[in-house]
């Protein structure tokens, strides 16, 4: 808690820090960091939101001990926490260049997901895909291999068609697939360990509209159609209800039809408060009736808010990404244990399909993956239901998604990562001292 | 009474305020800076209202918000309250940008 005392305190060292840091905004370093869902909490020395590429490399390498940067704090991993310095992107946003003829553009990396569709759309483009949350910010977004789905899509690093960093000793390095591809593939997804990702480069299209479909179905029936309706729609996605016969399926479609606004959301936050304190034997009943209820949806819009939503209730996540083949029969297992060995959860589970792509750290180097997501909601201890699960994904050959809950560390992550070994050989090469490793990420690179 | 004891107590007694919040008066620039954070994190939620968050200018709704201390006020900035997450995706905003921001959405100006 932040005593009143505490924050005089902090007010009254305000100046003394300023005249430390000169213009660069230096917050008082008693405030406590924390992460989207709560469960990750830090107390960085300093915090540092540089308002430009030139402000970052002039403070970076006066920095002493650890640097790590932080986009929107969305990441369920301990990526982000340090007690040393925390470089915040907030302040790098906007459209920086673009080529109408190619169908590309620049952007600062701090843009929030929610920013870039109307950005993009002044200038006669849109992003191919798209996650569900659009509050992340660019370069942690790429950063982790976050993802939408769609069949023939890929994640958004995917996308990615050249990227700038600033090294913890204030180089910046601009990089892309044909000056030098190696370090390319490397920093695409990077976890933020080569250095503060400042710009990135899409390659983009032109602005689409699409007609999105919602609907509840027997998961059973989901399962035995997905293959053949994922083929259909340009994005497929299904959640499918612990302790529950039903699944919400959502999908869509391009259209040059007209808009259709959807119908404004009923607020759920309420309803799984409610449904987390009914016994798990009382789940299946409940749902059934529940689900029963919910009456099918569509819409036309903007591809960039047609695919992205606002998540309200929040919660902690574990994602992995199976092989395609493998994908249903994962989550069937998954639902089949929750259900037999009644663990008590009440979120959705989320299937999502994505493309092939080439990144060295991307979930979905060398061939299509189905990502199989489960959450429990913030505040409750998610440790005995994911490390359960866990073993299921793994069985499959599932990689972790980086920026979600996982229990791995280098040795196991090299295995499923060809090129992680790759990897560390570059964050060394970037990062001689090691300053952009916290304790998680020295971890999982075998430091 | 040893006076780590008088010093404890005084400081649980501050923390433990009643008193409404108190909003700091800023110079010009920082208030500049606060509306530029407020344009990028606040504006997300408290301008339609999404997740049930307070529309800025609603008086009614921010009132019982303001009423509170300073501290409590703080706390539920640190570590989220209700659907707001911690530092309501404000990762650059210091204590003192939380509580211009919120008198600014409140209508009480600073």
């Amino acid at each position: 808690m932040i005593s009143r005392r505490k924050f005089l305190l902090a007010s009254l060292l305000a100046p003394l820090f300023a005249s430390v840091s000169g213009k660069y905004a230096f917050a008082a370093p008693s405030e406590v960091w924390t992460n989207w869902s709560g469960a990750l909490s830090a107390n960085p020395d300093a915090r540092i939101a540089p308002a430009s590429e030139a402000e970052l490399v002039q403070v970076i390498s006066e920095l002493i001990g650890e640097i790590r940067p932080v986009g929107a704090g969305h990441s369920f991993s301990p990526l982000v926490p340090t007690n040393g310095n925390l470089v915040v992107l907030d302040k790098m946003s906007g459209l920086l260049s673009h080529s109408a003829d190619q169908h590309s553009a620049v952007l600062a990396a701090g843009t929030r997901l929610g920013d870039v569709g109307p950005l993009l759309a002044e200038v006669g483009q849109a992003m191919f895909n798209l996650p569900d949350i659009d509050r992340q910010t660019l370069a942690g977004a790429i950063s982790t291999s976050t993802h939408g789905t769609g069949l023939g899509l890929k994640s958004l690093s995917g996308y990615v068609n050249s990227i700038r960093l600033v090294t913890p000793s204030g180089r910046v390095i601009e990089l892309d697939r044909n000056t030098d591809e190696e370090r390319f593939l490397a920093a695409r997804v990077s976890l933020g360990a080569l250095g503060v990702v400042t710009q990135v480069g899409f390659q983009n299209r032109t602005p689409f509209r699409l007609e999105t479909r919602s609907w509840v179905e027997s998961t059973a029936d989901v399962i035995a159609s997905f293959d053949a309706r994922s083929l259909e729609y340009q994005h497929y996605e299904f959640l499918p209800f612990p302790h529950a016969d039903y699944s919400v399926v959502i999908a869509h479609k391009e259209t040059t039809e007209d808009e259709v606004a959807p119908i404004p959301e009923e607020d759920s936050g309420d309803l799984f408060a409610m449904l987390n304190r009914v016994p798990v034997s009382m789940r299946s009943y409940l749902f059934n009736f529940l689900l029963g209820e919910i009456p099918a949806t569509q819409s036309v819009e903007a591809s960039y808010r047609a695919l992205t939503n606002v998540r309200n209730d929040r919660f902690n996540e574990m994602e992995y990404s199976v092989p395609l083949a493998a994908g249903l029969s994962c989550v069937s297992e998954v639902l089949e244990v929750i259900r037999n060995e009644s663990i008590d959860v009440v979120f959705p589970l989320e299937y999502r399909t994505i493309d092939e792509d080439d990144s060295w750290l991307s979930m979905f180097n060398g061939g299509s993956r189905a990502s199989i997501s489960i959450h429990r909601s913030a505040g409750l201890d998610y440790k005995p239901f994911f490390d359960r699960i866990e073993k299921i994904f793994l069985a499959y050959g599932g990689r972790p998604h980086w920026g979600k809950l996982h229990s791995l560390g280098f040795t196991q992550l090299s295995e499923l990562y060809p090129q992680l070994k790759d990897f560390v050989r570059l964050q060394k090469e970037f990062d001689p001292k090691g300053q952009m490793l916290n304790a998680h990420l020295a971890h999982v690179l075998g430091h | 009474m040893s006076r780590l004891t008088i010093i404890t107590l005084l400081i649980l007694a501050s923390s433990c305020s009643q008193d409404p919040a108190t909003f700091p008066q800023v110079s010009a620039a920082d208030k500049q800076s606060a509306m530029e954070k407020w344009q990028r994190s606040c504006a997300l939620c408290h301008v339609d209202g999404n997740g049930g968050a307070p529309r800025m200018g609603d008086k009614a709704a921010w009132q019982s918000i303001i009423a509170q201390p300073s501290d409590v006020l703080l706390e539920h900035m640190q570590k989220g309250v209700g659907r707001m997450p911690p530092l309501g995706y404000c990762m650059d905003c210091t204590e003192q940008d939380f509580l211009v921001l919120t008198a600014f959405m409140a209508g009480k100006g600073s």
